[in-house]
């Protein structure tokens, strides 16, 4: 185990969250073997040891302890989001089961919500048409144009999913109900593409809604062009092109969820996607054994991170706060190296996402190791949308820009 | 008060110091579904959700 692990301390916690969101990991195992998956192909190996598919045991256990945890924090929904490996592994008779239990054991105190995450290679007019019926929305992975998605989003084979990803993405838009039922594609970014070609290419294929997501990486393990010790940006370069045509679209019929988040956060909002805003997160995964872990994305860190010796069957939701690692995610707040605090823009980065602050060094003590891409995309979002408000608003709202506010 | 302390990089609109009708001035699209969906934000008491395994 690194050195880190062992110097986490638990802290006192101003900014916990009650959990509301259960990342459900039904199926272990993909049908895809993409390049940069956290769960199989960076330091992590513990799917091995997992089950194919969740039991009706685990299920029952994990609905039953989310049931008592929203009871004991009032809270009247909850959130079940179907994840794996490929979710649509375990199979239409799962889906079904599990959404009338979770129905049968919540409802009417608690609402549950469903949603699931799928690289889409899978699914079929049956599969929508249950999706739609059981009320389960459902996001897709795709990386873009086919030559950027199959550089990476591979199968098995190392055959590129490009063109089944489309196939589902073709048979979605065949009815509107499953258009309406569908909340957007997922990218993970790749700066060797053309930025502008990769947005127009999502534009073209009609979907509402996509987020641009960040590669997993930590200090130890930097991400593709990035170096650590240097000066460069080029996720920020990568990314700031997409915002500005989007800004320039102005259409709200197509969100670019990234995007959307920086500006909500600029303006206070709560909301925050992982990548960013990394306010006190409220979600915990459920891995297929039924053990409760924080988020799967540290297990880019180091092998194990993630097992924190606690289960669905024999420990209560609440129990992972005692968990010095699941304040990283729980408490994100509290647990930012004070360099972040000290920041103008914190408010809007949060400091990003933990397992980016991580290096075998310092823990999570320091900067996202996309630092400085984030600094330079969030101050040119706030430059252009503060560029937006009529001089008396801007000026009642003491907004400045980032050079403003350093040159003071 | 400094100057650090009279201008901001962020400005929180839940606290519901500015009108609609201020807001309203604002012309951009984008930004005044940001300041709706802020508000409503405000009024659900909700912190929003921050899951982040490729969530939908």
């Amino acid at each position: 185990m690194a050195p880190s692990a062992i110097e986490l301390k638990p802290k006192e916690k101003t900014s916990q969250r009650p959990i509301s969101s259960y990342v459900l990991k039904i199926a272990s195992r993909c049908n895809l073997n993409c390049k940069y998956c956290y769960v199989y192909n960076l330091t992590d190996k513990t799917y091995l040891e997992q089950p194919a598919v969740m039991s009706a045991e685990i299920v029952q256990a994990t609905i039953e302890k989310a049931r008592s945890h929203c009871l004991k924090h009032e809270l009247s929904t909850v959130e079940f989001i179907f994840h794996g490996g490929e979710p649509l592994l375990a199979g239409e008779e799962f889906f079904r089961a599990f959404t009338e239990k979770a129905n049968k054991i919540l409802l009417p105190d608690i609402q549950p919500r469903f949603s699931v995450q799928t690289n889409a290679t899978l699914l079929t007019k049956e599969w929508l048409v249950l999706l739609t019926d059981l009320k389960v929305s459902f996001g897709v992975s795709l990386d873009g144009t086919p030559e950027v998605n199959d550089a990476n989003r591979v199968d098995h084979q190392g055959r590129g999913s490009y063109h089944r990803v489309k196939a589902g993405l073709d048979l979605i838009k065949t009815e509107e109900r499953f258009v309406e039922n569908m909340n957007g594609i997922l990218t993970v970014i790749n700066i060797k593409s053309e930025p502008l070609e990769i947005y127009r290419h999502f534009r073209s294929l009609g979907v509402r809604s996509i987020d641009l997501r960040l590669p997993d990486a930590t200090h130890d393990i930097p991400p593709p062009g990035i170096d650590p010790q240097g000066t460069n940006t080029p996720y920020a370069d990568w990314l700031i092109p997409i915002f500005d045509e989007w800004f320039a679209d102005a259409d709200t019929g197509f969100t670019v969820r990234l995007f959307q988040n920086i500006i909500g956060l600029i303006f206070g909002s709560q909301r925050s996607t992982v990548d960013i805003g990394a306010r006190s997160s409220n979600f915990v995964v459920i891995e297929t054994n039924g053990s409760i872990e924080p988020s799967g994305a540290l297990k880019a860190c180091y092998e194990g991170i993630t097992k924190i010796g606690l289960n669905v069957v024999s420990n209560e939701i609440d129990e992972i706060f005692d968990i010095p690692v699941v304040a990283l995610f729980a408490s994100a707040e509290d647990e930012l190296p004070d360099t972040c605090k000290q920041c103008p823009i914190v408010s809007v980065c949060g400091g990003g996402k933990p397992p980016h602050r991580y290096s075998s060094v310092n823990g999570f003590n320091n900067p996202s190791v996309y630092c400085r891409d984030l600094m330079k995309l969030i101050a040119h979002v706030q430059e252009k949308v503060i560029g937006e408000l009529p001089d008396g608003l801007r000026q009642e709202m003491a907004l400045a820009t980032l050079k403003e506010l350093v040159s003071d | 008060m400094d100057k650090q302390a009279q201008k901001n990089f962020s400005r929180d609109l839940r606290q519901n110091e500015f009108s609609d009708k201020q807001l309203a001035i604002v012309a951009h699209p984008l930004l005044r579904q940001a300041f709706a969906e802020i508000q409503a934000e405000a009024q659900e008491g909700s912190a929003g959700s921050s899951f982040g395994e490729g969530g939908p």
